[in-house]
């Protein structure tokens, strides 16, 4: 196209002022869900067909004939013409599914080997399975970690050989277009040992170790609207927040913007900063500990918008909900249910989301939290006991639930947002763990 | 673009998987490419309710024929197309044969001062072209696609779309400059 004169120019600017009022906003995967379920996609199993080299007058005559029969056949039984979708299709590529005969809701065999400790969780999309950094530090082995596999479909862990592991950091994530498992590693000091980003390929079974990646990388998320991994890295001294994407083909990382969210690194209790990416939302929603509040970022501009809604566990807990609330019982952990679409918090027990419309968490389980001290908080101890102690918490969409890796004696629960029941997937073992020889 | 650009690559794996029924890969899609779709339904339409609904039809018609789509690069060219298809089927059945355009003035609504074109006098001009030329108008001036982009999304040549969108202009400076 040619320079563009003062006329065009001056057009192009004002067309830019008049598409302001267009109606750009959407909630994409609320759109995609809805048209999924509305219009769901033919799943044959037929092989791709196309028009084999016949010359084009046979094409013709072939179709002038079949429209006279059709015609003529119309006009005989006296009804209607009627396109008709053509009954064969291109073959689609299936979401996974559990195969046939699979018990996602029994209990797995409860003597199975299984990880010795937990670790940061990630669903790989793709093979329909939960991968685990099991963190081996406890034991006090010279390896710090293991590469774990759940079988939602069959409740069973698998122990994945994978040759170099990344010493365990904090998070994975799935990168779905990928099909990678990514990871930062945490050697320790990033100054002396500067963390790097790795991937997992489970088709492989392979930990593939990447370029530099930003220390103090505490969250690990896909984020879904703009195709990319996205991390959010925050240390006491250092850093009050910042969420950087990964590029995982050309493997570098970019600053998106400032996301500071006071709480658990400033008591050196990484990991416990309550942020995750909600597809639904397209924003990254965080709790304010010390403000009880909820804060918004857009991956796409880096705005921050602080709504009204409280984070319930903040007023009666503080950050020290963990140590002092419920006596060690239940963590705190934070993910988005793929199948609710809502951010979802366990916490003491309580299973919390966050209703975007309503601009409030709601309580989905558990009494709530209302007062450390009082009565209550026993009882909500009491109600926790089920929860455990919440190491990861990862979206099931295979079976549309949450699963929590219960800490010690690793037992596997799941959560059905939309029944608000909690099932056993797997019994805490009694055994003590071991290194794995 | 309005959204976040892809790569080729990506764009590649993303609408195979959106084509086979994968919501987060049309979600990925909707996310990149619907701010674009809106541009152009809303200047097709001029109407913001409308331009809703035509959007929402056209993201429709990509769930159902994407996996048709022979050149996934062709993606972005293919969505306006779609999107300025339903937005002209919406206008007909909605309001017959005649394209109106809402050339309401509200308060301060005197444009951009540094354009040069008030925006009222950008409405009244546009309400005099076709709901395919508003959309054309905005593919090449709000959206930057090239002529190639342009055959694309209204099936013409390259060069036949930069003479359609030439006449376009001219009318307009006509209009607008000439009064």
């Amino acid at each position: 196209m040619a320079e563009r004169d003062r006329f065009e120019v001056d057009l192009a600017a004002a067309l830019l002022v008049y598409l302001e009022g267009a109606p750009t906003q959407v909630r994409p995967l609320e759109l995609a869900r809805h048209f999924a379920a509305a219009h769901p996609h033919r799943r044959a199993g037929i092989g791709h067909w196309g028009l084999v080299a016949v010359p084009r007058l046979a094409w013709i005559l072939l179709l002038a004939a079949l429209l006279t029969a059709l015609l003529g056949g119309a006009l005989f039984v006296g009804s209607q013409l009627q396109w008709r979708v053509p009954a064969i299709v291109p073959p689609a590529v299936p979401a996974f599914v559990c195969p046939p005969g699979s018990s996602p809701d029994a209990p797995g065999p409860a003597n199975q080997a299984r990880p010795p400790d937990g670790g940061p969780m990630a669903f790989d999309r793709a093979a329909g399975k939960i991968v685990m950094l099991a963190s081996l530090e406890a034991l006090a082995v010279e390896s710090r970690a293991e590469t774990w596999t759940f079988d939602v479909c069959a409740n069973t862990w698998t122990l994945m050989r994978a040759g170099a592991v990344p010493d365990p950091g904090l998070a994975l994530a799935y990168d779905p277009v990928a099909r990678l498992i990514i990871s930062v590693d945490d050697p320790g000091d990033p100054i002396a040992r500067p963390p790097h980003a790795w991937t997992y390929s489970l088709a492989d079974n392979t930990w593939t170790r990447k370029g530099p990646a930003p220390a103090h990388v505490v969250r690990l998320w896909y984020d879904v609207a703009s195709a990319r991994v996205a991390a959010w890295a925050a240390h006491a001294d250092d850093d009050p927040g910042t969420i950087w994407a990964y590029d995982v083909a050309a493997d570098t990382w970019a600053v998106v913007g400032a996301l500071e969210v006071l709480g658990g690194f400033g008591w050196n209790t990484p990991g416990n900063d309550l942020l995750a990416y909600d597809a639904n939302l397209d924003r990254v929603v965080a709790t304010v500990t010390d403000g009880e509040r909820t804060r918004l970022f857009d991956m796409h501009t880096g705005s921050v918008v602080d709504v009204d809604a409280v984070a319930p566990w903040a007023g009666a807990c503080g950050w020290f909900v963990q140590m002092y609330c419920y006596d060690g019982v239940a963590g705190a952990a934070i993910a988005y249910d793929d199948h609710a679409q809502r951010t979802a918090v366990l916490i003491g027990g309580n299973m919390f989301v966050y209703d975007d419309a309503a601009d409030r968490w709601d309580t989905l389980y558990g009494p709530g939290i209302v007062d450390a001290s009082g009565p209550e908080a026993s009882a909500n101890a009491a109600a926790s006991a089920l929860a455990r102690e919440s190491w990861s918490l990862v979206s099931d969409p295979v079976n549309g639930r949450l699963v929590v890796l219960g800490g010690t004696g690793g037992a596997v629960l799941a959560f059905d947002a939309t029944t608000r029941e909690w099932a056993v997937l797997l019994e805490p073992s009694k055994v003590q763990p071991t290194p794995t020889p | 673009m309005n959204g976040q650009a892809m790569d080729g690559t990506r764009i590649a794996s993303t609408v195979a998987l959106a084509g086979a029924g994968d919501e987060a890969a049309f979600a990925q899609l909707v996310s990149t490419y619907h701010a674009d779709m809106a541009w152009v339904a809303f200047a097709a339409c001029g109407d913001r309710e409308l331009a809703e609904d035509a959007v929402q039809a056209a993201w429709l018609v990509a769930w159902r024929k994407l996996r048709s789509l022979r050149d996934p690069d062709r993606i972005r060219p293919w969505l306006l197309a779609v999107t300025t298809n339903e937005a002209r089927q919406l206008l007909r059945r909605r309001r017959g044969p005649v394209v109106q355009i809402d050339i309401e003035v509200s308060g301060g609504d005197q444009g951009d001062p540094s354009t040069g074109i008030e925006r009222v006098d950008l409405r009244r001009a546009l309400a005099h072209l076709s709901p395919e030329d508003r959309a054309l108008l905005v593919m090449h001036y709000a959206l930057d696609l090239g002529s190639d982009e342009l055959g694309t999304a209204i099936g013409t040549s390259p060069p036949a779309a930069r003479m359609r969108l030439s006449r376009i202009v001219d009318r307009l400076r006509k209009e607008l400059r000439d009064g």
